[in-house]
């Protein structure tokens, strides 16, 4: 069964790069793509994904400010961080504030598939 | 001629950038034991004629007093790393690391070369690897202790003394949360580097 999923990155490169490693567990990707926080609020509000891939540093609205949106406004959404700042601090602040999990980029297939299925997302 | 560098190349070398800027975080939230606010690398290309006005423009923010140290770099690409920091930033990391030392020029200058040294070294070493290749960082050096930032530019950037005609500069931007520190690493790359980045980057965007 196919899963919905999005992906939430401010590089468009990063975001081919994650679909293309998602592809190789998930064959049948249903993905939509937001270049920042508030493109992806704005998807979250519409409708409900299986998961999110979220970035923190990007344009507008981050990574940090989009959970703590979603907490304000009460929309479940199963958030996965994926970024490249992975200081211990901000790995346990994006937890506080609701991401289920966190991947440090770049992004690796085994690695997203692995944190996917620990937290039942796959 | 040089390259052009189209959206794609740019947004690539901005994603390679932003993974060196975490890694070069870490290794900074780790030596200070603090929370590194990190900023969306910012690149551009200049023509050497518009250097000094486009870098006071892009160190607006650090107020009209800085501290400078430079870097070398080669190999896969070839150039010149600043570290610019904000008047009080060392004072800031000397309280920060609560030492017993008194702070003083010469205790600011070690802590000068020791902060740009973790930043710039993880910083360029990371860009090398991500772009599939190595960089060598050379030792660094302070520029200027507490200068008016309108004569460091100028001086460091003076005719004479650039050779290129066209500079590609990645900036990016570490600061404390709620505590005077702010610094910039300014990442100059040479002329002659210009084409082997754009080949680079040319190799991973076939990738997908």
């Amino acid at each position: 069964m196919s899963k919905t999923i999005l992906i939430a990155d401010d590089s468009r490169f990063s975001r081919k790069a994650i679909i293309h490693e998602c592809s190789s567990f998930l064959p049948d990707l249903d993905y939509t793509e937001a270049s920042n926080g508030s493109e992806a609020l704005d998807h979250l509000r519409q409708k409900s994904f299986d998961f999110v891939l979220l970035d923190l540093n990007m344009p507008d609205m981050d990574g940090f400010q989009l959970l703590k949106e979603l907490r304000k406004e009460n929309i479940d959404a199963n958030v996965v961080v994926l970024s490249a700042n992975f200081q211990e601090e901000a790995v346990s602040r994006v937890k506080e504030d609701g991401a289920l999990d966190f991947i440090k980029k770049p992004p690796r297939a085994a690695e997203i598939e692995e944190v996917l299925k620990r937290n039942n997302l796959i | 001629m040089n390259p052009t560098f189209s959206e794609d190349h740019l947004d690539i070398l901005k994603e390679t950038s932003n993974l060196a800027m975490g890694q070069a975080g870490a290794h900074l939230a780790e030596a200070l034991e603090t929370f590194i606010e990190l900023s969306i690398p910012d690149i551009k290309i200049v023509e050497s004629s518009e250097i000094i006005e486009t870098l006071a423009e892009l160190t607006a923010s650090m107020g009209e007093v800085i501290s400078v140290v430079r870097q070398g770099f080669d190999d896969l690409l070839t150039g010149e790393a600043l570290m610019v920091f904000s008047e009080e930033a060392l004072r800031t990391v000397s309280d920060l690391l609560d030492d017993d030392e008194e702070f003083s020029p010469a205790k600011e200058r070690e802590l000068l070369l020791d902060i740009s040294n973790i930043i710039t070294g993880a910083c360029l070493m990371s860009l090398g690897s991500n772009l599939k290749g190595s960089i060598n960082v050379s030792r660094p050096s302070v520029f200027c202790q507490r200068m008016p930032s309108q004569d460091v530019f100028g001086s460091i950037f003076a005719k004479e003394n650039i050779g290129w005609k066209q500079i590609l500069i990645i900036k990016i931007s570490f600061n404390l949360e709620q505590k005077d520190f702010k610094s910039d690493l300014f990442m100059f790359l040479s002329e002659e580097s210009l084409a082997t980045l754009h080949d680079t980057l040319d190799k991973l965007l076939e990738q997908y």
